[in-house]
């Protein structure tokens, strides 16, 4: 398995797709931070709030789009950089690049027909399928660290008097490697779709649309049909708990949140390897 | 006898469809395998199952000896070229042979040009395969295919879209890792007299079904020139033939004989067997090509 890692690894640094997603991801971050700070000043200007988070405040319910909200301190003081970090990932933006890696990077092994040189010589075929989840983790880990160095520019540019944040610490990188573990955990489940369905276009569609929130849809059919229901099936859903979860909530929310992920991702990581071990192979 | 593949009773159905069918082939160790079949005859589907990439319906593939779950370890020892080479576009040759050496954990400093030296790429290891032309591709995967210092190669027509030259190169590369390194090999193509020229035994698969595994020899004995006689006694003119010393012949059918010696002797045959008083309805010479014993054979 660690030579099968170690070969997708030399692939992914060695593929363009990657570094320029990355690239893409760093501008956008800087693009994100400017556009918050445009926020701020117009709220500051007019004096009226247009974005929802206030310190403190958990997100409750569903959340459908991409929204990033932007920080903001109801005591006029300045919002720390690890703040803007972690609304930045709360919104998902991430989720949408993340889709497009893990489809293309895949499904470029099926396609080019590389995967026949390799698969005949590996019995235990699933292990190829679990070194491809392993290195879109790495993937997810990459993007979040070029976006939060790229939004360290942005802070230098826009908001040098910003705080680190060296007060929420803790909380802020716990939140940072819970974040890490839903987005593998999505990123898995997109891995499975493209294993299955083999076609980069659906699966980049499918990845994005669950990315803006278009699951949710069935989420209100579900709630049409049963009316009266205790079972909140949004809480179970990744793409949810990325969007809702804060760095301050309650350890209760998050052991909830890190759950949902490891589960997703162990059953994702099941039903590929199974489907990985009995499907022929081209 | 061991056989580096030994496969019993071997099918794949797809569907109500049977690709494969019973098939029983026997691959010599050490020696080259000519595998030869119409379009959709089964031999993709049939190297598939060999090499591991597709799972049987029923029967039995036997490597290197070993069956069932032992035979799970032999598939290291495969290289395969199957359909088109497998390669990442845009990725160099070089890079793309490092991606393989690194799933087998092969480290070996400078392996991958000798790779690429020995399939005649040296120059172009650091090119990106999207500008490859066709026959540096196919090149390219037969280098995926020795990667690892197989045993035994699979290569499912790798002279496709080869020039004259890069088709003798081939060969030549083919040869020399046969006698040199004492590889086992199973190649398939559609060109038969080039295939003539580097198998040892030959299997004919048609509708699924392997129809017929003959030597070189046997091959040849079928495909040369010959004198046929069509007589009405074939057994009188066989004793008139042994008579003249000629051993090498075959009663084919009950009025046609064929014989393989002595071509250029067929006035002074004719004339004797007319003194010995056999009625001759015709004799002549004749020449089976290789691609009409295969046609005539999967009509």
């Amino acid at each position: 398995m660690f030579n099968l890692i170690r070969m997708d690894l030399y692939r992914m640094f060695h593929t363009g797709s990657t570094w320029i997603l990355i690239g893409i991801i760093s501008l956008f971050a800087v693009f994100s931070f400017y556009m918050g700070i445009v926020d701020q000043r117009l709220m500051e200007e007019t004096g009226e709030r247009n974005q929802l988070v206030v310190k403190g405040e958990d997100e409750e319910g569903m959340q459908f789009g991409i929204m990033v909200n932007t920080p903001y301190h109801e005591d006029g003081s300045e919002a720390a950089y690890l703040e803007y970090v972690c609304a930045d990932l709360q919104s998902g933006i991430l989720l949408i690049f993340i889709s497009i890696f893990a489809v293309v990077y895949v499904n470029a092994e099926e396609k080019s027909g590389f995967v026949k040189n390799i698969a005949g010589q590996f019995p235990d075929r699933f292990w190829m399928y679990l070194s491809k989840n392993v290195v879109v983790a790495v993937f997810v880990l990459m993007a979040m660290v070029f976006y939060m160095v790229m939004q360290i520019f942005g802070v230098l540019i826009w908001r040098s008097g910003a705080p680190f944040g060296m007060d929420i610490l803790g909380e802020a990188f716990r939140y940072i490697a819970i974040q890490w573990i839903l987005m593998s955990a999505f990123a898995a489940g997109i891995v499975l779709i493209t294993m299955l369905i083999k076609s980069t276009a659906i699966g980049i569609t499918i990845g994005m649309m669950i990315s803006c929130g278009f699951s949710q849809i069935f989420l209100g059919f579900y709630y049409k049909i049963f009316q009266n229901t205790k079972l909140h099936v949004e809480e179970y859903l990744i793409s949810n708990n990325i969007k809702t979860i804060v760095y301050n909530n309650d350890m209760d929310k998050l052991w909830h949140a890190i759950l949902v992920g490891v589960v997703f991702l162990a059953v994702y990581n099941v039903i590929g390897s199974v489907v990985m071990q009995k499907r022929d192979v081209v | 006898m061991e056989y580096a593949v030994n496969t019993t009773l071997l099918t794949k159905k797809f569907g109500q469809h049977t690709a494969v069918n019973q098939v029983n082939l026997h691959v010599k160790r050490g020696e080259i395998y000519g595998f030869i079949g119409r379009n959709g005859a089964g031999k993709t589907t049939c190297m598939k199952m060999l090499c591991g990439l597709a799972t049987p319906t029923s029967g039995e593939v036997s490597l290197f000896g070993k069956q069932g779950t032992q035979a799970r370890e032999m598939y290291e020892r495969i290289g395969n070229l199957i359909e088109t080479p497998g390669l990442y576009p845009n990725m160099s040759a070089g890079e793309n042979l490092k991606c393989k050496c690194l799933a087998l954990g092969i480290y070996k400093k400078g392996y991958i040009e000798e790779i690429l030296a020995q399939v005649g790429l040296q120059e172009a290891g650091k090119k990106k395969v999207k500008k490859f032309s066709l026959g540096m591709k196919q090149r390219l995967g037969i280098g995926m295919a020795l990667l690892g210092e197989p045993d035994l190669l699979i290569l499912d027509e790798p002279i496709n879209g080869l020039d004259p030259q890069g088709i003798v190169e081939v060969r030549e590369i083919l040869k020399n890792l046969n006698q040199k390194k004492g590889m086992t090999i199973m190649i398939s193509s559609h060109i038969l007299e080039e295939l003539h020229k580097v198998a040892d035994t030959f299997g004919i698969i048609h509708n699924g079904e392997l129809i017929q595994e003959l030597s070189r020899e046997e091959l040849e004995e079928k495909c040369n020139n010959y004198i046929e006689i069509t007589a009405e006694h074939t057994e009188h003119v066989c004793t008139v033939l042994e008579s003249m010393g000629i051993k090498n012949y075959k009663v084919v059918s009950p009025n046609v004989i064929q014989i393989y010696e002595r071509l250029e002797e067929s006035g002074q045959i004719n004339r004797e067997l007319t003194k010995k008083d056999c009625v001759i309805d015709a004799i002549r010479v004749a020449h089976e090509k290789l691609e009409n014993y295969f046609l005539e054979l999967t009509k």
